[in-house]
This record gives C-alpha cells, sequence and structure tokens, in this order.
C-alpha cells in the first residue's frame, strides 16, 4: 500500500548518506556523509561544480546506480514516505510507478527515445504509472504544448519542446518530489526562464518538492529557497538563499559566488 | 505481446523515423538483394507448377547435357537439374530462413539479458556464447547429425546453433550501448519493467546493426544448409541444391552443369543476402549518406 504522504511534511529526507563506486581494482568515495531534506512545495537548490557528486547523488536518491558500476551506499534515504533502499526490486518498481519521484535529465536529445513518437512515450509513462490522471493530450497542454506535438519524433521538436515532454514523462505518474538534474543547462536563457517557470507550477499544483541540481548559481538563487553547497561529495553549506548569499560562510560558496558574480559582469573576458 | 509482433515493430520502429527506408529502397544493391531473396522464395513455392518434370521422377536419360528438353541437363540417375533445382530451392532458402530467425530469437534474448541485467546473468549468458563461439561450427553440426540423424528439422536447428551466437555479441555490444542512455534512465525511473525497458526502449535503437548481421547471416545459414547437404548429411531421397553438388563432383569433367548451376545459385543467393546487409548498412548509418561538400570544389 502506498504510504499517505500528505501526512509526511518531508518528501525527501537522506540522512548520512555515503555512495562508495568501484570501477576495477579502485573504489572512491562520491558521496560523503550528506544530510538532506525537501519538504511538500518548497523548491530546494543543490549546487556545485561538476564532478562534485550531484548527480551520483541524485542517482542514488531514485536508487537508478550506473550500470556497470559496483555501488555501496550508507545512510538513510526517505522519498515520499518509502524507505528506498528497505524495499524489494518488485516494491521498488511499484513505489515508481505510484508516483515517488520525477527525475528530469540535462540532455532532453538523449532523455528521449530517438525510435518512438513523442506522444507514444508520453502515453506509455502514463500506461505505465497507477497514480496517472491526465490523459497524452492533456499532459501535453499542461506542460505547455499543442496536443498535435505528439504525432512527432524527437528530431523534429526544439530542444525547449524536448524538455517539456521529458517533464511530461517525468510527471505522468504525479511525482510527489521531482528532482531536475541540470534540466536546464542544454537551453538557451529564455527557455531555461520558460522551464523553470513550468516546474515552479507543477510544484505548486501538485503540492510536490522540487530538488533542482545545477552548477548555475544564479539561476539557483532565483529559484531555490534553500540552497545546499556540495564539494568533493560533501555539503559543505546550506543556508537560506538571500542568505547563502548575503553572508557566505564556506570558502568554496565564496568561491562560487565569485565566480558567478564575475561572469555576470563579465570579469576576466579577454 | 507474441515475439514475432515484438521483432516486426521493433524493425518498423527502428527503420522508421529517419528515412532509412527510403535510402535503402533507393539503393540498387539493397533492391537487388530483396529481389532475388523474392525471387528464390516465389521459386520455391511455385515449383511444383513451373517446373518442366518433377523433382523426383528418374525417367529422363541419364547425364544429358543441357538442350532445349532439359535446360540445365539431367544428374547421373536421368533427374531434370533445372526441377531439382527448383524443387530444392524451397529447402535451402526456407531451412536458411528459418535457421535465422531462429538463431536472432537466441541470440537477441542472450543478448539482451546478459547486456542489461549484468554481473552473474551477464558472466554466465556470455561465457557460454563464447563456448558456442569457440566450437567449429561445421564440426559440431557434423557431430549432432551423427548422433539424431539427418533431416531437415535437424539441419535448421544445427545451423541455428552455429550462428546464434554472433547475433547475441551484437546485440550485447548494442545494449551496452543503450543501457547507459538517459531516456533508458528515464524509462526505469518512471516504473517500466526490464521486459518493457528491453523490448520497447533499447531493442529498437540497437536493431540496424543487428539487422545487418542478420542479413549477412542469411547467407551464412544457406551456405551450410548446403555444405551439409553436400556432405551428405541432409536428406538422401528429397532434391536440394547442396545434394546436387555433391553428384556433380564425381562428374566435373564429364558432366559439369551438374554442379556448376546449383553452385552458381548459392553464390547468387549469398551475393543477395549480403548485398542487402550491405544496403541496411547504408541507409542506416549516420555517415554514409552525407552531402559530398568536396564534390563543387574539384570541378
Amino acid at each position: 500500500m502506498s504510504p499517505d504522504t500528505t501526512e509526511h511534511e518531508y518528501v525527501l529526507k537522506v540522512r548520512d548518506l555515503t555512495v562508495d563506486i568501484r570501477l576495477g581494482s579502485s573504489e572512491s568515495r562520491v558521496v560523503d556523509g550528506v544530510s538532506i531534506e525537501v519538504h511538500a512545495g518548497e523548491t530546494v537548490g543543490l549546487v556545485g561544480e561538476s564532478g562534485s557528486g550531484k548527480s551520483m547523488f541524485a542517482r542514488t536518491v531514485v536508487r537508478l546506480p550506473p550500470p556497470n558500476l559496483e555501488m555501496r551506499t550508507n545512510g538513510a534515504i526517505e522519498v515520499a514516505g518509502y524507505d528506498i533502499y528497505e524495499l524489494g526490486v518488485a516494491e521498488l518498481m511499484k513505489s515508481r510507478r505510484a508516483g515517488t519521484v520525477g527525475l528530469i535529465f540535462q540532455d532532453p536529445v538523449a532523455s528521449l527515445n530517438p525510435t518512438m513518437r513523442v506522444g507514444e512515450q508520453v502515453r506509455e509513462a502514463l500506461q505505465s504509472s497507477t497514480a496517472a490522471q491526465f490523459t497524452v493530450e492533456g499532459l501535453l497542454e499542461r506542460v505547455g504544448l499543442h496536443p498535435a506535438v505528439s504525432r512527432r519524433y524527437p528530431h523534429e521538436l526544439s530542444g525547449g519542446q524536448r524538455q517539456r515532454i521529458v517533464i511530461a514523462i517525468a510527471l505522468a505518474g504525479n511525482p510527489r518530489l521531482l528532482i531536475a538534474d541540470e534540466a536546464t543547462t542544454a537551453l538557451d536563457p529564455q527557455v531555461q526562464r520558460a522551464i523553470v517557470d513550468l516546474l515552479e507550477d507543477l510544484k505548486n499544483d501538485n503540492n510536490a518538492g522540487l530538488l533542482m541540481i545545477s552548477h548555475d548559481l544564479e539561476m539557483i538563487a532565483q529559484t531555490c529557497s534553500r540552497i545546499y553547497v556540495m564539494h568533493n561529495g560533501q555539503i559543505v553549506e546550506t543556508n537560506r538563499a538571500k542568505e547563502l548569499f548575503e553572508s557566505p560562510e564556506h570558502w568554496y560558496t565564496k568561491k562560487l559566488i565569485g565566480a558567478s558574480q564575475r561572469l555576470a559582469f563579465g570579469v576576466g573576458e579577454g | 505481446m507474441s515475439a514475432g509482433s515484438v521483432i516486426g515493430s521493433n524493425v518498423r520502429l527502428a527503420l522508421s523515423n529517419n528515412g532509412s527506408v527510403a535510402r535503402f529502397l533507393r539503393s540498387k544493391q539493397g533492391l537487388f538483394g530483396v529481389g532475388t531473396l523474392l525471387v528464390l522464395v516465389l521459386v520455391s513455392l511455385a515449383a511444383p507448377w513451373i517446373s518442366p518434370f518433377s523433382g523426383y521422377d528418374t525417367s529422363s536419360p541419364e547425364l544429358l547435357p543441357p538442350s532445349s528438353e532439359h535446360l540445365m541437363g539431367t544428374d547421373d540417375i536421368g533427374r531434370d537439374v533445372l526441377s531439382v533445382m527448383l524443387y530444392g530451392t524451397g529447402r535451402t532458402v526456407f531451412a536458411g530462413l528459418i535457421s535465422v530467425l531462429i538463431a536472432f530469437c537466441i541470440g537477441c534474448t542472450v543478448g539482451a539479458l546478459a547486456g542489461y541485467f549484468g554481473g552473474w546473468v551477464e558472466a554466465v549468458l556470455m561465457r557460454v556464447t563464447e563456448l558456442f563461439q569457440t566450437l567449429p561450427a561445421l564440426v559440431l553440426a557434423l557431430f549432432i547429425v551423427a548422433i539424431y540423424g539427418s533431416n531437415t528439422v535437424v539441419l535448421i536447428l544445427v545451423i541455428s546453433l552455429a550462428i546464434w551466437p554472433l547475433e547475441a555479441r551484437i546485440v550485447y555490444g548494442q545494449v551496452l550501448l543503450y543501457r547507459s542512455r538517459p531516456f533508458v534512465d528515464a524509462a526505469i525511473t518512471t516504473g517500466y519493467r526490464p521486459f518493457t525497458v528491453i523490448v520497447r526502449e533499447i531493442l529498437p535503437n540497437a536493431m540496424p546493426p543487428v539487422m545487418v548481421q542478420l542479413s549477412l547471416d542469411g547467407g551464412l545459414a544457406l551456405l551450410y544448409q548446403v555444405a551439409l547437404n553436400f556432405l551428405g548429411f541432409g536428406s538422401a531421397k528429397d532434391p536440394s541444391w547442396g545434394q546436387l553438388m555433391n553428384v556433380g563432383q564425381s562428374y566435373l569433367s564429364t558432366a559439369w552443369w551438374i554442379s556448376i548451376f546449383p553452385g552458381v545459385a548459392t553464390s547468387i543467393a549469398i551475393v543477395g543476402f549480403s548485398l542487402i546487409g550491405d544496403a541496411i548498412n547504408r541507409a542506416t548509418s549516420p555517415y554514409d549518406h552525407k552531402p559530398n561538400i568536396f564534390r563543387k570544389q574539384r570541378r
């Protein structure tokens, strides 16, 4: 039976998570003692440079280990009331179909099956879900696309349209938690803004939690109420967005903010 | 969903959305290959009506050279060579095609499971595949035929066993390639069952190189079929191309027509399969149909 998540304040609660991966004979710790919480209706940011462990954290949260990598996890992960690592394989699939979490990836081209019409991909996502409330057309309209788009293949759509389809698929099961892993990085600034606004609207409509993972501090600052800063697999600082920008404490946070401001004002060019 | 409809829908999906079918139909090699295969299939179906004599009729004079009455001459027991070939086409071509289909089903299943699940499933299945790959195909075939006797069903199974590892390895490689793509991750996090992920998400993308291998294996299966019949492991009483070549080897200097005509037919059929494979490869390759940007500069 699906847990009643309305009674849970948190849609994501991670405690002391460590992730070790083994590739060949070498083993390395990619996530080190991370604790993160996301409330229902809240947008939380996770920032850090490339290779800091953000994406591995996201994969661990949805129990999606990279293929061909031996991964060992410690700690507790509770997503929408499910203790994800305590579930058997059948129960895990059942919880996914019940709409615990929707994951939105960075590259909208690679996130869609190139051999299927997008409408067919959305339909399959709806059919696999036990919590679906929309039709294909309804879901496409919900993410701001005309239903006629459903007959197209991914390569016939623009980057923004593709990312909207990816979001539609992630939303098919009405997930309690949406994880956007660099979901706007591959898009131009105007489309980025539109996609972020869409994610915010959808989150508010479902009273879901939204975890935005990005290295774009500016975008995270504009969108999220709380921000976690990740460096070398560890959370080095966490605060409300405003306080984090006004009085950063950790040297790495200061460096990130400084780099973001230099880019914004064009300092250091040429 | 039946295996046939899964394969059919995957092949359709793999070719449907990027102009591959149009490119295949525009290629002369592809059309020649498909045409050859169609002619062989039609001939095998219509053999009883279009052949001048029965393939089993031994009433004609022996070792007659090609003439207007016997276009390809007669063999050592008085059978019309053309009629024997027409009757043997079905056994040769269909045995080859069915062998390839069985090999595809086994190879596709083994390769997909090994590539998708990894771990001990991969270790066990790929070691079994390698074991079959290291066995010389013809020796394996001879061994099985020696134990279970020679008939068409045994021949088909033997040929399937000889070629399925080729399919398994290429499907395995393709599944490994697509297993880590984000759209597969997206499908898994949406709650798709492994069967759905493999059949709907991975295999349609993996199909183009698999289909190339499949068409090449068609030629290989046909060659094995002819070779086993040539070596005398087919049914002795039923006409086939390999059996005709076996008869003809004793009369190469005096009655060349007995072995030359089935030999040429075998070559044409194998070239047909190879051309289909080549055309599929060209039609589905992202590199082979780019406009030639240097053409104008050479003027």
